[in-house]
């Protein structure tokens, strides 16, 4: 352990500059006048000195070193009103909390957007997608439910399988490779009813950023992204209400001050009500829903003191006549506490409880038995802001996470006494100790340079086994309670690099190794509830990936325009794939069901966004290629892997016709992924079957669609606020191939024949919102 | 213990999906030989049929391959079994009994290929069990707007003592359903087992007779066709298909199964 933190300081030979001049500090949180919201990412800049100037944190606090004497600083964040704060460094640090106000909702006005518009030109965020929330809000989605995870896929590098499919495939990573987090709280399975609804309440969320491999050093545990989503903290000012009545669900946020300007919280909740109206028409025992429910409270207790508490809890629950029932939800914690402890050293402490669990009951009258299913972990993190002088800021901090798996028991629904089958707990620690330097010597080169430490121990107490190359258990070896089985440790660096060229466009580089020590199982989607996560073992190598990336960042005509292009290759170890016909339900021995390789990426993505103006919006152009080599797949030799999608394009467009209508439409292609179709058939067991010549040696056909949106504000005042929005997904009924069966075609059973399930043709919705 | 997946891959389509025979062009290749052998308890004949694999868009009909040497064995009597139609071959006299390993040797133009299956002890059929529901829009079974969906469980008592696999076949009025059901006791081993044979493309009229066959059969026999079962996956992006595990060596395909037998048959009203 010495000799890692030895190393960690070796790594980090801090760029201080020589400080000719003394200098003063300038910090504080920068929030929205009205509701009192924390505004992430606000630019801080200092007027007439080109280059000067910071964003605030994730948090809202802002901390800007500066020589000693007056100065002007601009405060800025996208759709509000921007901030002149005249400042006297000259004898003393200074604490400036500044509150923006939002820009007048009048269409009809020129709207002044006063935020650093070359951001993206400037910084060193690379396979980076950020979300506005407004914008999120307007496009059309499937039936009336706004989805940030669907919206994500239609920019560059994030692909989907199939219609409806909430699944993320991120630069070649497969949907289990997201790290999907919720106020820092991991959330395992971030879909509803299987895919087709995403588990955040677009109510209830601040603000979302994707890092597509690339994310900086103080998030680790997932090889293809990080999506990192931030709850609301909930109005400090005043009490606000607002909901949504659509055609599958209703939804309603109440938030408020606890303490005017204190303190305040959030509650945001949402449930379809679909199988409420279809009990009253059919008198069947089937359920069909989810719910989600979004909690959060903060309290400032000193100035520098902050504390947050936030909850999220969701369940879908699917039932057949008393004969068939499933449930699964989601639950994540999390407390934490900000500290300032001087106008550079800023502190985050976060206590985190996550957990997914689901149970499968079947009755038929006989033995009838329930299987249960959990996941979860509790988890620290510790992390520091320090921002060193004008050109250095370090990131530094550590994470720990115990993780226990419960993988599957069966219990008898006769005798809840009973456990038919129960599978052995898995205990695992994680730790992270983590740093990342922020060096920006001048105005034209900024790098990002850092490490992660990712060490994981997998613990007793149990029975481990030790397996043969092909996976039959070779030895058993018994571990007492705590004692280590196995441990591996990853070094993980990172970094990234800007050249800025002029004000308006920029050359980046990056190279990130990420690792992942929890591997999910799955005989379906991504999105499947009844996945089994497994943790490094004797068998089971922590998976990891390299890549490199460079990109260029150019905006045109004032900043209206921001185009990027990127490309990259990534590289994958000890990926996971199971053997044809694996059990892997109860099943202590699942690891021998597993397979090993290696997989590989590439693409080049483009991405044109129009920012302001009456019409706005983006085209995003992916091409890629993504490949696997297990050994015992296709002799060994690289194969297309499933969420192998060459080329991909998204045209998202936003119009604001009036003040009362906005129109939106989108309009997708894709070509389509990889699949396995057979090469021909025989007979066996006196009936037909498939012959199998390739793996993923086929593609699904072409999907496109076009959806169309409208948004129709009945009124909208200071106080008041409601619309209705339309869509309309599908416009041209395109019937895209969700799934495609083989089978004997009943109308003669001397042929067969391929049948294409589609689904969603022209489906319509409308949604009445309002606010107030 | 795979229906749980099923379900819920119906549940996703319940309220909008549709459906649609498409043209796909799919390669053909090298015609690949299959052989399949059947030991079964209470049948004094045994049967090995030899077929090859034909394209996916060619009719089903599965050209016999004539000409092979076929014996099978119980370690004690070896017999040769001969053509009867154009690649079936039969022989009687090879009495199946429980607990006992049978050799099936067949050589093909110079190629040998070998397979060996144990005959399990037979465990009853208890029962057949089919309930009519009115089809409920969601749910197993409620395709093709039929009015009345028919749950078929079939019951067993698990011997305790011992691993068992079973296999079910689903004939309507004599003709082989594609429906494909394998079942161990790996999680019930000693109990009372309802299966519930659920075959969403099941159509059934009155007067039509169901029969259902059970199976015991030995571990590799169970492999190879629970192999088909995690083919059906419908998700988009499932696991991809892929051939099953054969218990003959030297080809690719069939299997070689010595089992018992017994059916039980519902009319329907």
């Amino acid at each position: 352990m010495l000799k890692s933190v030895l190393l960690f300081i070796l790594f980090f030979p801090v760029t201080f500059s020589a400080m000719a001049q003394t200098t003063q500090t300038v910090s504080g949180h920068i929030t929205d006048s009205e509701t009192g919201e924390t505004l992430i990412g606000a630019t801080v800049l200092v007027k007439d000195h080109p280059g000067k100037g910071t964003a605030s944190n994730s948090y809202g606090f802002y901390s800007l070193t500066l020589p000693e004497g007056r100065f002007v600083l601009r405060f800025s964040y996208v759709g509000y009103q921007q901030a002149d704060v005249t400042i006297d460094l000259s004898q003393a640090s200074r604490k400036l909390s500044v509150s923006l106000k939002p820009e007048s909702v009048s269409l009809s006005e020129v709207v002044v957007t006063a935020e650093r518009r070359n951001q993206q030109v400037l910084s060193t965020d690379m396979g980076l997608a950020h979300l506005e929330m407004k914008e999120v809000k307007k496009i059309p989605v499937l039936l009336g439910e706004q989805d940030m995870l669907k919206t994500l896929q239609l920019t560059p590098g994030v692909k989907s399988l199939g219609e409806g499919n909430g699944g993320m495939y991120v630069r070649g990573g497969d949907g289990s490779q997201n790290l999907i987090l919720l106020d820092e709280a991991v959330v395992y399975n971030a879909s509803h009813l299987l895919g087709f609804f995403s588990t955040f309440n677009s109510d209830a969320v601040k603000d979302m950023t994707l890092y597509k491999g690339t994310a900086p050093a103080d998030f680790g545990g997932r090889l293809a992204s990080v999506l990192d989503v931030k709850m609301n903290d909930g109005n400090n000012r005043q009490f606000k209400a607002g909901g949504g009545l659509g055609l599958i669900s209703a939804r309603l946020n109440l938030e408020g001050p606890i303490v005017k300007e204190k303190g305040s919280f959030l509650i945001s909740g949402r449930r379809t009500y679909g199988d409420l109206i279809y009990s009253l028409v059919d008198n069947s025992d089937n359920s069909l829903y989810f719910y989600d429910l979004n909690l959060k409270a903060n309290y400032q207790i000193t100035d520098e003191d902050r504390i947050f508490l936030s909850g999220y809890f969701g369940r879908d629950v699917v039932g057949f006549e008393n004969r068939f029932g499933i449930d699964w939800g989601n639950r994540t914690g999390t407390l934490r506490w900000n500290r300032v402890w001087t106008g550079s050293l800023f502190s985050n402490t976060s206590l985190v409880f996550s957990d997914f669990d689901y149970q499968v009951e079947t009755r038929s009258g006989g033995d009838d038995f329930r299987i249960t299913s959990v996941i979860k972990n509790l988890s620290v993190k510790q992390d520091f802001h320090y921002f060193i002088n004008t050109e250095n800021t370090l990131r530094f901090g550590f994470q720990s996470t115990h993780h226990t798996i419960t993988p599957g028991q069966v219990d008898l629904l006769s005798d809840e006494t009973t456990s038919l089958i129960r599978l052995q707990k898995k205990r695992a620690l994680e730790h992270a100790w983590f740093a990342t330097m922020t060096w920006k010597p001048d105005l034209f080169f900024t790098v990002d340079y850092g490490l992660r430490l990712s060490g994981f121990v997998l613990t007793g107490p149990g029975d481990f086994y030790t397996y043969s190359a092909s996976g039959s258990v070779t030895d058993t070896t018994r571990y007492s309670d705590g004692e280590p089985v196995k441990h591996y440790l990853v070094a993980e660096p990172r970094v990234n690099m800007t050249w800025v060229l002029d004000e308006t466009q920029s050359v980046k580089a990056s190279y990130t190794r990420n690792s992942q020590n929890l591997h999910l199982v799955t005989n379906s989607t991504s999105s499947h509830p009844t996945d089994i996560w497994l943790p490094s073992s004797n068998r089971i190598k922590p998976e990891i990936s390299d890549q490199i990336s460079v990109g260029y960042f150019r905006n045109f005509a004032a900043d209206t325009y921001e185009f990027s292009t990127e490309s990259y290759y990534k590289w994958m170890q000890n990926q996971v794939d199971l053997k044809n016909g694996a059990e892997i339900r109860a099943n202590d021995k699942i690891e021998g069901e597993l397979l090993f390789g290696q997989g590989r990426a590439w693409g080049t993505e483009f991405f044109l966004k129009k920012r302001t103006g009456k019409l706005t919006g983006w085209i995003g152009y992916t091409w890629s290629v993504t490949e696997k080599k297990i050994e015992e797949i296709s002799n060994g030799n690289w194969y297309p892997a499933k969420q192998d999608i060459s080329h991909d394009l998204a045209i998202v467009g936003m119009y604001e016709f009036s003040e009362t209508w906005t129109f939106s439409a989108l309009w997708v292609y894709n070509t389509g992924n990889a699949a396995t179709f057979p090469s021909g058939k025989y007979l066996t067991g006196e009936s037909v079957r498939f012959f199998y010549t390739e793996r993923n040696g086929y593609r699904m056909p072409d999907y496109h669609r076009l959806d169309l949106g409208a948004t129709w504000q009945l009124s909208k005042t200071e106080t008041y606020d409601h619309n209705l929005t339309f869509s309309l997904y599908n416009a041209y009924g395109r019937k895209n191939a969700y799934t495609i069966d083989f089978e004997v075609d009943p109308d003669n059973p001397e042929k067969t024949r391929a049948v294409k399930t589609y689904l969603f043709t022209f489906t319509p919705s409308i949604t009445y919102n309002f606010r107030f | 213990m795979k229906s749980p997946l099923i379900f819920l891959s119906l549940a996703n389509l319940f309220l909008f999906s549709c459906e649609e025979v498409i043209d796909l062009d799919l390669d053909s290749t090298q015609p690949e030989t299959v052989v399949e052998g059947t030991v079964e308890a209470g049948r004094d004949v045994s049967v090995v049929q030899i077929t090859r694999t034909v394209p996916f868009d060619s009719p089903n009909r599965f050209p016999p391959v004539s000409g092979a040497a076929v014996s099978l064995s119980d370690g004690v009597t070896r017999v040769t079994l001969t053509e009867v139609t154009p690649g079936v071959y039969s022989a009687p006299g090879l009495a199946a009994v429980s607990r006992k390993t049978y050799l099936l040797s067949v050589d093909l133009e110079g190629k040998v290929l070998t397979a060996e299956s144990t005959l399990p002890d037979q465990v009853p059929f208890d029962s057949l069990t089919v309930t009519r529901q009115e089809a409920s829009g969601i749910g197993p079974g409620s395709g093709g707007g039929e009015k009345y969906r028919y749950e078929v469980i079939a019951w067993l008592n698990d011997p305790a003592d011992q691993k068992n696999f079973y296999r079910f076949t689903e004939r309507i009025n004599g003709e082989m359903q594609n429906a494909n059901y394998v079942n161990s006791d790996r999680i019930m081993n000693g109990r009372r087992m309802s299966v519930i044979l659920n075959n969403p493309e099941r159509k059934l009229k009155s007067g039509d007779t169901l029969t259902v066959e059970l199976q015991c059969i030995d571990e590799a026999v169970y492999t190879y066709f629970n192999s088909f079962g995690s083919n059906s996956g419908r998700a988009p992006g499932g696991v991809a298909p892929a051939n099953p595990e054969s218990n003959i060596k030297g080809v690719k395909l069939g299997v070689f199964s010595a089992h018992t037998s017994e059916k039980r048959s519902w009319i329907v009203p």
